[in-house]
């Protein structure tokens, strides 16, 4: 076993760290101290590229654009598609629209995992990112080459929607440069409450109107709002899931989150909270479009969701095994926020 | 030099029941973590008293978190002898577990290392929060192995970071380089050393014949149970959480495959032995000629500590 430590004023520190060692060795790092500061000091296993158990490589890029997590990209669209669909508005660009978002979904994921791999958040936090760099799986800079070849395709496909509704090119500008923002740059100091507002707003709101825009308003601004807002609660509860999660290994290393901010105790009623306002978020655009039914539906969901908050309620601690199980769960009520929305389009 | 870090004088006559109960709790100590300092300050410029000093420390802090931990578990038994919260009453053992946190803290302030105090201090903060942290994980059958990690760094690593790094610190060497590397030496150890503890319990290399199973009956997942239960259906797992003898766990998914698991986590912390052995190297390169001999000491540790050779 060939281990090799560097510092950051080391001129292999930055080959090693972008996975350039030779082609038929990989660095993988192992420890890494004092990350993102002058003093960084990172100890790399040299691993031969052929003993590395990988994956097939379309799961690997599969997993490193985060896949899983795609509901929380589509399912605002989808949800305000579907109502276009169901009354028969013109829907020739809605596929451009989603194939463009799907790539975009992926290359913001591949610059979030090379980034917090080069700034040491991924390293530190063991689950942290989709962990194919740390595994040695995709090299750094493979990753970063693939975040540009998504980023084209998610232009790419952008381009006639854009051309026809050039409106558009604001918000999804607005949209990028929270989406940046929230996952990159903002995680130290104060920043990390901007960072959660961004992420909220582009994958909530913003995402939902723009959609709205696209499918010729199938609902009104009002609703979309409601709408979206719920959507971007639901990423928001997700993150903070996250956080609670890595809680110990981001107060130790001095990230800013939620949760180091409020304590976990704290943290723990805000994400509760949020639980139950996601829910309150579907009854209140169920209400705007004056339909019983749905209010009947969303305030179910909102049972579903106090159930959810009480069992935030009852998680003993940052490293308590039920958390991950709730992250899970919480994706799957993203979802299910989706599909009680879009049943609307089918009365 | 003859280590004895507790003797009778040490502690106020006039409380003969803490001096009774000291006296049974210091025993039948191994004194690993005092011998390890001896063995480290036996290549500095450290001054006897000093190792004797950092010894006692060493020892008190270890002891007081047995006091604590047993009343916490509910532990009946310590170094085979009656637990004290048992013999002594709860009330007396936390008292006697404070009493020696605090002796520590006036010994050291004696001698007057603030580097040293502040460093102490900062390990019974470390030791004190993966207690708290460890109780939260009672009955958490699904725990992983990178939690429990994170635990036993706090709790069992930051004993042997202080025992590592003390003797520097009382040497007056304290560049920061230099402890970055024994700081992640002594992470390494005690998480050998806790991942070696944690086999014992399933009766692996119990050389001193140490009551077994006793982590998991008392509700608590430890490192080898959680990577043997990574494949685990949820029936087995079931199962397992109510197993009583070693026999019973062989149950649970037979004995060969309990054994090829085994064999499957030595691999998996020989990986930790090897990184341990690079710091080692680093650590070479920053010591003096005359200090060198300890690299070779260290080396051996991971022995002592994970295959239990003596």
């Amino acid at each position: 076993m060939k281990f090799v430590t560097l510092e950051k004023s080391d001129p292999l520190f930055h080959r090693h760290l972008m996975g350039h060692l030779s082609d038929g060795e990989v660095p993988i790092p192992v420890e890494s101290l004092h990350v993102n500061s002058n003093d960084e000091k990172v100890t790399f296993q040299i691993l031969d590229k052929d003993k590395i158990i990988r994956p097939s490589i379309w799961i690997v890029i599969l997993k490193v654009m985060r896949i899983d997590l795609i509901a929380f990209t589509l399912f605002p669209p989808i949800a305000v598609f579907s109502v276009a669909l169901a009354h028969g508005q013109p829907t020739s660009q809605l596929g451009f629209v989603l194939l463009s978002l799907f790539f975009l979904h992926g290359a913001v994921f591949c610059r979030n995992d090379f980034a917090d791999h080069l700034n040491g958040v991924d390293r530190v936090n063991e689950k942290g990112g989709s962990r194919v760099i740390q595994n040695g799986w995709l090299r750094a800079t493979s990753v970063q080459k693939l975040y540009r070849v998504l980023i084209f395709l998610a232009v790419f496909f952008a381009g006639p929607v854009l051309m026809r509704l050039p409106q558009l090119l604001w918000l999804a500008a607005i949209g990028g440069g929270l989406g940046v923002l929230g996952y990159t740059f903002l995680r130290r100091g104060l920043g990390w409450l901007a960072g959660d507002l961004s992420v909220f707003i582009a994958l909530g709101p913003l995402l939902t109107l723009g959609a709205n825009i696209v499918a010729s308003k199938p609902i009104s601004t009002v609703t979309a709002l409601f709408l979206g807002s719920g959507f971007g609660l639901g990423v928001v509860i997700y993150l903070e899931i996250r956080h609670l999660i890595s809680q110990v290994v981001d107060d130790t290393a001095g990230f800013r989150t939620l949760p180091v901010w409020l304590g976990f105790d704290r943290a723990k009623t805000a994400v509760a909270s949020m639980f139950v306002l996601m829910g309150l978020m579907l009854v209140a655009s169920f209400l705007t479009l004056s339909l019983f039914w749905g209010v009947i539906a969303g305030s179910l969901y909102i049972v579903l969701m106090a159930g959810m908050a009480l069992r935030t309620k009852e998680i003993s601690s940052p490293l308590s095994s039920v958390l991950p199980t709730l992250l899970k769960e919480a994706t799957l009520m993203h979802i299910f926020y989706g599909i009680i929305f879009m049943a609307y389009s089918f009365f | 030099m003859n280590l004895k870090v507790y003797a009778p004088d040490d502690f106020p006559s006039y409380l003969p029941k803490l001096n009774a109960l000291y006296d049974d709790l210091f025993s039948h100590g191994k004194g690993f973590r005092a011998k390890l300092i001896q063995k480290i300050s036996d290549h500095l410029e450290v001054s006897s008293q000093a190792v004797h000093l950092m010894a006692q420390t060493i020892e008190f802090i270890h002891n007081a978190s047995l006091l604590h931990d047993d009343l916490i578990d509910r532990s009946p038994l310590r170094r085979e002898k009656t637990a004290a919260w048992l013999k002594y009453t709860p009330e007396y053992a936390v008292l006697a577990g404070d009493y020696l946190l605090a002796r520590v803290m006036v010994n050291l302030s004696r001698h007057g290392n603030l580097l040293l105090i502040q460093y102490t201090a900062e390990i019974i903060s470390d030791l004190l929060e993966g207690e708290w942290i460890q109780d939260s994980l009672i009955e958490d059958w699904d725990v992983s192995l990178t939690q429990l990690d994170r635990v036993h760094d706090l709790k069992t690593a930051s004993l042997f970071k202080w025992c590592i790094r003390a003797p520097f610190i009382a040497a007056n060497d304290n560049r920061p380089e230099l402890h970055r590397c024994l700081d992640e030496m002594g992470s390494l150890l005690g998480l050998l050393f806790q991942r070696s503890d944690d086999l014992l319990d399933f009766d692996i290399r119990n050389y001193e014949g140490k009551a077994i199973l006793g982590d998991l009956q008392s509700g608590y997942m430890n490192s080898f149970a959680t990577f043997l239960a990574r494949d685990m259906t949820e029936q087995q797992k079931a199962k397992f959480r109510d197993c009583k003898t070693k026999h019973e766990v062989y149950q649970v998914f037979g004995e060969e495959k309990f054994f090829a698991k085994l064999e499957q986590f030595d691999e998996h912390n020989k990986k930790v032995i090897h990184l341990f052995d690079h710091h080692c190297d680093q650590l070479s390169a920053m010591l003096k000629e005359s200090e060198r001999g300890l690299v070779a000491d260290l080396k051996q540790l991971p022995g002592v500590l994970y295959w239990r050779k003596v």
